[in-house]
């Protein structure tokens, strides 16, 4: 199997897989009855999770099988956000039905754990920290929710204070330093992160035996805030170096930021494409993928701006996509003998 | 080909069709008095030479039949589906469907008090001081691009979503088509291209081009305004007698199997191929193009009209694309509820939009998504017009459980069905004046470019009642 997966998914009730070098289409997926609300690959590569109205639907990557072979069920609206565990012990997802779940999926497991985390407002999007331990969610009401998942503990960021605006979009960088959101008005917030304690693994190792200490997440405080775009953000994502940030927005456009001190460093837009749902970026940051209501998605070169590849075969406008890189072996890189795996939702 | 000039057989035929598609079985019932067929057998086979000469019984009795019905199930195929047997067999189809997926519901845990064993295996943080930062990692789909550095980009790509063979729930139309451009060696087999349906044949043109160029990377291809589309034979023979098609034509009207796409000297004339508006960029070409090319169209009253053909957003070649405006429903209660209208050239879609502060509270303002066929669909007025605000009326037909299939046999032999029961069910909608009369606009262009009997039912329906409506007022004459 092409160990580079890219799949997208939209408004027209379709999955589809594409060999991202060529552009080609290799195939079709049904999602019946409703749109595509997130895309994300399981971290074994097995199968291709899409949130969607009620439902979480998982299909398989190996078979030829246009339909799904798992059907997560029992959520009231709409699914906004799914990911997963890296190693693929969890299922987190999020919803309007203003919670944020952890479905557990250990196989064969008598002592099945689920956990809801209930806020006020819609969930509009949901991050994993890095950490594997905390989930940070955002809603409607332009909360941030960092929530720990062992002790239940969770602590709130208002960033834009009491106006109307909601979180859209979150990502952490891989380095776990800074926590980046955009919302509705098109503002970009930037947290530096930090760890409760230094010896943190000290402690939780230590927890197994003495109940927990009081409970601490993750420390985050606000270091940059900007006017990323002009109208409605809708995606951000830093790329797996660090060293750049992407947003989308309505204004058709996907920026990349540069993380240092945040200024701009490309717009990537062209006349024909609208709005911009999701984005991810290659495992060495050179390139952009982008997902657009003009029913197409796009491969930017970051250092030209210009598009590379572009994948058109919906109907109608893409809103999610999700791509695997894989690492490729070289000398100089030692971390790819184990072939390091991101998938962005 | 066969010729249906034999009145014996013909009568016949149509006798046996309707009986067999009749699942009521009145017409077996009415029409057992009278066999005319039979009954010119018995006038010694007049109309029908030959048929005398033959002893056998069995032979009149075959010939008494129509050849395509058979009154065996086994054969289902070849018999006409009745409606219930069609929708068993799809709900037969789900039911298989469903079996291969597995379904996992949402479950709380059985214990409020989780074990702490089991949160510090499924939650424990990852300690990430020692995690390296990912830098200069190698990707490998940058890999594959840089091996294909000057990829060639098809010229072609706006095409292929027209492409029916990536497409999963969507009708579409299969084309076997020659091309001529090709090495005459390479020209023997046509090329078979799948396209969705409700496009253009300058949109299958442009498919076949996007194939041909990944199929043929040896060929040098035009610009798409070089091409045409010719109807051939089935062993690839142009038939240079007929025209080509009309770029701007919907393919589904013509119903040809075999096609040859030939390449041309001159490009056709310019401003045909101005179709794919969502394509092509801002509007202000356009505006030039419609003034340039359609100054016959010019009414008299000059100035006007002009911006009549300007200011119509909903020229009759871009009413079938997609569209979604934001309108307001009128309930019974005169109660409003925001939707999401879709309109495209297939169906018509009507999706609530979630309002948070009001929309929840009123149970009664919560308006199912549901969607049209724009078959169903018989018309669509502006019926009020307010100072900022108009109103406008969607009446579709909900008596439209006739399958396709049986349209079809009805359609090919003639008989309109007119004592169906119609259901005209409608919605109000109320939006500014200008969106209103917009959205009238294109739904009536997309009407008027299909014949659907429905529509034509209604109309005669309703100028019916407008007769009645005004020998009343004006008295008995």
């Amino acid at each position: 199997m092409d160990s580079v997966i890219l799949a997208t998914g939209g408004y027209d009730h379709t999955i589809k897989l594409w060999q991202a070098a060529s552009g080609t289409c290799t195939r079709t997926m049904q999602h019946a009855d409703c749109q595509v609300n997130a895309l994300r690959i399981t971290p074994d590569r097995q199968l291709l999770a899409s949130a969607g109205y009620q439902h979480i639907r998982m299909y398989d990557f190996v078979s030829n099988n246009p339909n799904p072979v798992i059907n997560y069920e029992g959520v009231s609206k709409n699914v906004v956000e799914v990911g997963f565990h890296e190693e693929g012990k969890w299922m987190f997802t999020g919803g309007e039905d203003c919670s944020a779940r952890i479905w557990d999926l250990r196989s064969r497991s008598n002592f099945q754990c689920q956990r809801i985390f209930q806020v006020s407002a819609p969930v509009t999007c949901v991050c994993l920290h890095p950490n594997q331990g905390e989930l940070i969610v955002g809603d409607q009401s332009g909360v941030v929710h960092i929530w720990d998942l062992r002790t239940d503990h969770n602590e709130q960021l208002i960033p834009a204070g009491n106006n109307d605006s909601s979180i859209q979009s979150l990502d952490i960088d891989c380095q776990s330093q800074r926590l980046a959101a955009v919302n509705s008005l098109g503002t970009c917030y930037i947290w530096q992160l930090s760890n409760p304690s230094s010896g943190s693994l000290e402690v939780i190792s230590a927890e197994t035996t003495s109940p927990p200490s009081p409970p601490r997440v993750t420390k985050a405080t606000p270091t940059h805030k900007m006017a990323a775009h002009g109208r409605y953000a809708l995606h951000c994502v830093f790329s797996p170096d660090c060293k750049l940030l992407a947003t989308t927005s309505a204004d058709q456009t996907a920026r990349i930021w540069d993380t240092t001190d945040f200024t701009l460093v490309r717009e990537l837009g062209t006349s024909n494409q609208r709005w911009v749902w999701d984005a991810a970026f290659t495992l060495d940051s050179k390139y952009l993928l982008t997902a657009s209501s003009d029913g197409a998605a796009r491969l930017w070169n970051i250092d030209t701006g210009e598009v590379e590849r572009e994948y058109s075969g919906h109907q109608k406008a893409i809103t999610s996509l999700a791509f695997c890189d894989a690492g490729v072996a070289t000398s100089s890189s030692p971390t790819s003998t184990t072939a390091p795996v991101t998938a962005t939702e | 080909m066969a010729l249906y000039d034999n009145q014996h057989w013909l009568l016949s035929h149509i006798r046996n069709s309707f009986i067999s598609s009749d699942d009521t079985g009145m017409c077996e019932v009415v029409m057992m008095s009278e066999n005319i067929p039979q009954q010119m057998v018995q006038r010694k086979y007049g109309i029908y030479p030959g048929l005398g000469e033959s002893d056998e019984e069995d032979d009149l009795d075959m010939l008494s039949q129509s050849i395509d019905i058979h009154s065996d199930l086994q054969y289902g195929l070849l018999r006409h589906r009745s409606n219930t047997a069609s929708k068993l067999e799809k709900m037969e189809q789900a039911r298989k469907k469903a079996a291969q997926i597995r379904i996992v519901k949402w479950r709380r845990n059985q214990t409020n008090i989780l074990d702490d064993t089991v949160l510090n295996e499924l939650f424990k943080k990852k300690d990430l001081s020692s995690m390296e930062p990912c830098q200069n990692q190698c990707s490998l789909l940058t890999h594959q691009l840089q091996k294909f550095p000057h990829f060639p980009k098809n010229p072609y790509q706006m095409y292929a979503k027209y492409d029916g063979n990536a497409q999963v729930g969507l009708s579409t139309r299969k084309y076997k088509i020659f091309l001529h451009m090709l090495p005459p060696e390479q020209r023997n087999y046509p090329m078979e291209v799948v396209i969705v349906v409700g496009t253009r044949v300058l949109d299958l043109i442009g498919l076949t081009l996007w194939k041909c160029f990944i199929q043929y990377p040896n060929i040098e291809l035009k610009d798409i305004v070089f091409y045409s589309l010719y109807i051939a034979e089935d062993d690839g023979e142009v038939d240079c007698d007929l025209p080509s098609f009309e770029v701007s034509e919907f393919i589904a009207k013509f119903g040809f199997g075999y096609l040859a796409l030939i390449e041309k000297e001159i490009p056709l004339n310019k401003n045909k191929i101005k179709v794919n508006s969502d394509m092509q960029p801002p509007l202000k070409p356009k505006i030039e193009h419609i003034d340039q090319s359609e100054p016959t169209k010019k009414l008299p009253d000059g100035n006007d009209s002009d911006k009549v053909l300007i200011h119509n957003p909903w020229h009759n070649l871009e009413a079938p694309l997609y569209q979604s405006y934001r309108v307001y429903m009128l309930n019974k209660f005169r109660t409003k509820s925001e939707i999401l209208l879709g309109v495209s050239g297939e169906k018509i879609e009507i999706d609530p939009v979630i309002n948070n502060k009001t929309g929840s509270r009123y149970i009664w303002n919560k308006q199912k998504a549901v969607t049209y066929d724009i078959d169903t669909i018989v018309a669509c007025d502006l019926t009020q017009n307010k100072s900022n605000k108009a109103t406008f009326r969607l009446v579709y037909d909900q008596s439209s459980e006739l399958s396709n299939v049986d349209s079809c046999v009805y359609g090919s032999l003639g008989i309109t069905n007119n004592t169906t029961n119609h259901n005209y069910k409608h919605y109000d909608f109320e939006v500014e004046y200008h969106v209103a009369d917009e959205i009238v606009q294109k739904i009536n262009h997309i009407l008027d470019l299909r014949s659907n009997p429905k529509r034509k039912d209604y109309r005669a329906i309703r100028e019916k009642k407008s007769h009645r409506r005004k020998s009343f007022t004006f008295g008995p004459r």
